[in-house]
């Protein structure tokens, strides 16, 4: 009774930061969630018993799509999730915070490897999706094997959790040896890259630390691999890639398993999109679904969140394109040169842990075809708002066009009052869910 | 008047941006009115003649690329120390300031032989890698005093020459002395990437005027308009210092 009493008062005033956090233009993907935990940290007890299945995903890559992909399989039902990404604790709790139900017929929650243990504790998961582990987070958390372990003895504690494991990853795949944990396997069987790159594999079984052996690649250290001392290998899958045709902008992938064969012309391509949709196929299969509702609506998937993401506003468009590395830079620089529309430009530079500390990149991209007549004007922003307007004035941009606002929102208001056609903003990661937000709030209006 | 720049081996050496340096040294230039020829000097036939430089530009690569300079250059390396101390005007950075020392070390902490063409040496870390946002005070004649910009590097450099600056956020040549980079005549070797010279035109003003210096005997320069790159400057010491 009075744990129900705090569930309720963390939950009311977690809701009251949320008009507060509007105040400062911010929407706040874990603040919320932040508060209501400060009051109350055991406050994910309530999505537990609001939730009639709960899933987690958690891996290295893949997560915030896996998250979004499953949404949109099962989007006729009630579904509380995460799909912005924001995964660690504050963001789960955020999530409830901002969307209080009664009942959810499903809770879909991506989990950042380091957060599995408190969140589990509370969430008791009836699965778990494990992607994979890459040896991108090592600032973050040390070496890599202590992560796994962690998530080893995490789900140590939930034998009753299913697990769906890409098993083309040595690291998840030794799950479905050392746990006793029911496990429902995918992976890949397509003919692929037989060159094997040494660096990128895993030398190690990591069973009995005997020589790992590859006979295929798909990418990272992902591919078909055998133990020959302890007969650690991943030829078993339940659901299975065999097909995978790369289009311009789609790709058909052929999943089997032992119901049949389908196929997928997935909006998106890049094989390690072919590992998402087919683990995303499994759970959905697992949980009962229909395979030609899963097919629809895996094909009408919009990954959107300001990924080339188009708005209206007034008599002109306004166009989000997430830029976070100098290819993605240089990209999107071509796109806005190819564009004979009359046009302002608004970059937004930061400088967060998720981004990249350091902006040097910025001078590796080929942006120097953007000193055109029909650029009105660039409204630089974000943290490092200065670097990139330094950057525009070397690529001899006039000065008079070059505009620096700290505040991403004064630097949007600024643009799309020019006299233009199409205004471009051009976010980096940690800029552009706050930058969307504001830009569809703008267009609602 | 005119500066010829020669860029050192800027198709391997060109790692986080450096090559920014090379565009802010002409453009400073030019928009003084000079004259600014750039000549890259590489892995091949086709090479300019190093006596007819008046500032040099090395950054840095991959262990490979290095690899490959190190073996290319050693054929020039009594040349490139006769021109330094000649007084010309070097800015290496990163990879290319540890390449042109005594020893240097690869990404995996192997020590190998540098050009040797200036007496330090880079040694394996044995701590992390040093990567961060630094802000040193030179000990050049400039105002202002401070330089701005972000390290990113395995080894521990140990000098006996005159720093490029003392340390007042971030790392710098190694873990224990507070010290970045080195400065001997003309030559500066410097860990700072951002790109350097941009964010700190004090600094690019300094090696242009060194090497009008030389060619001319010229004693200032007109002033820029600056104001985009003081906010840059100013934004890191705010955010990091």
């Amino acid at each position: 009774m009075i744990s129900k009493f705090i569930h309720v008062l963390a939950l009311k005033i977690g809701q009251l930061s949320i008009p507060f956090l509007k105040l400062f233009n911010k929407t706040g993907t874990a603040f919320p969630g932040k508060v209501a935990l400060t009051i109350d940290n055991s406050f994910l007890e309530v999505i537990n018993e609001k939730c009639d299945n709960i899933i987690l995903i958690t891996g290295t890559n893949g997560k915030t799509t896996t998250n979004n992909l499953i949404n949109n399989v099962f989007k006729d039902y009630t579904i509380l999730s995460n799909l912005r990404g924001a995964n660690m604790i504050q963001g789960v709790a955020t999530t409830y915070v901002q969307n209080p139900k009664s009942h959810y017929t499903y809770g879909i929650f991506e989990v950042d490897e380091g957060s599995l243990d408190k969140v589990s504790y509370f969430l008791k998961p009836d699965y778990i999706i494990l992607t994979n582990f890459f040896r991108d987070q090592l600032d973050r958390y040390g070496e890599i094997e202590g992560i796994i372990n962690e998530v080893l003895e995490d789900i140590k504690r939930l034998p009753n959790t299913k697990l769906v494991i890409n098993v083309d990853d040595p690291y998840v795949n030794q799950f479905k040896y050392r746990l006793d944990n029911q496990t429902i396997s995918f992976g890949l069987a397509i003919p692929s890259n037989k060159v094997i790159e040494k660096n990128l594999t895993i030398n190690k079984c990591p069973l009995c630390g005997a020589e790992l052996k590859y006979l295929k690649h798909t990418y990272g250290h992902l591919g078909d691999y055998e133990c020959s001392n302890c007969g650690f290998d991943n030829y078993e899958k339940d659901y299975i890639v065999t097909n995978v045709i790369q289009n311009d902008s789609t790709q058909e992938v052929t999943i089997n398993n032992n119901n049949g064969e389908v196929s997928v012309n997935y909006p998106y391509t890049g094989l390690y999109n072919a590992y998402n949709v087919c683990g995303v196929f499994a759970i959905s299969k697992e949980l009962g679904m229909d395979t030609d509702v899963i097919i629809d609506n895996m094909e009408n998937f919009s990954f959107s969140l300001g990924r080339m993401e188009e708005f209206d506003y007034k008599n002109k468009k306004i166009k989000v394109i997430l830029t976070k590395n100098p290819i993605g830079l240089s990209q999107a620089t071509r796109i806005i040169s190819d564009d004979n529309r009359k046009k302002t430009v608004v970059h937004i530079l930061n400088d967060n842990p998720a981004d990249g500390r350091d902006i040097s990149w910025i001078w590796d991209a080929n942006t120097f075809c953007t000193n055109d007549d029909s650029i009105e004007n660039y409204y630089c922003s974000g943290i490092r708002s200065e670097e990139i307007a330094l950057k525009k004035k070397y690529d001899d941009v006039s000065l008079e066009k070059i505009h620096i606002y700290d505040e991403m929102n004064e630097a949007v208001d600024k643009a799309i009052e020019d006299d233009v056609e199409i205004v471009y903003v051009l976010p980096t990661y940690t800029a552009v869910f706050d930058t969307r937000d504001y830009i569809s709030e703008i267009v609602n209006r | 008047m005119e500066l010829n720049i020669i860029h050192l081996y800027p198709d391997l050496l060109n790692l986080y941006g450096d090559t920014g340096n090379v565009k802010c040294l002409k453009k400073r230039a030019e928009d003084r009115g000079i004259k600014v020829n750039i000549y890259n000097f590489s892995d091949d036939e086709n090479k300019p003649d190093l006596d007819n430089g008046d500032l040099f530009f090395m950054g840095g690569g991959s262990d490979r690329s290095q690899q490959l300079v190190y073996k290319d250059f050693l054929k020039y390396k009594n040349k490139f120390r006769e021109l330094i101390d000649k007084q010309k005007v070097v800015l290496a950075v990163c990879g290319g300031y540890q390449l042109l020392g005594a020893e240097y070390i690869d990404k995996d902490g192997n020590e190998l032989p540098g050009l040797n063409i200036l007496d330090y040496d880079s040694k394996s870390g044995k701590g992390k890698r040093i990567i961060g946002n630094i802000i040193i005070e030179s000990t050049l004649d400039i105002t202002p005093k401070t330089i701005v910009g972000f390290e990113n590097h395995g080894g521990r450099t140990y000098s006996k020459y005159e720093p490029l600056g003392d340390v007042l956020s971030g790392y710098g040549n190694n873990d224990n002395d507070k010290k970045e980079g080195v400065v001997y005549k003309n030559f500066i070797g410097t860990y700072l990437h951002g790109p350097i010279l941009p964010k700190n035109p004090h600094l690019a003003d300094y090696l242009i005027l060194k090497a009008l210096k030389n060619k001319y005997d010229i004693d200032s320069l007109d002033p820029l308009d600056d104001s985009i790159e003081i906010k840059a400057h100013q934004k890191t010491i705010k955010l990091y210092g």
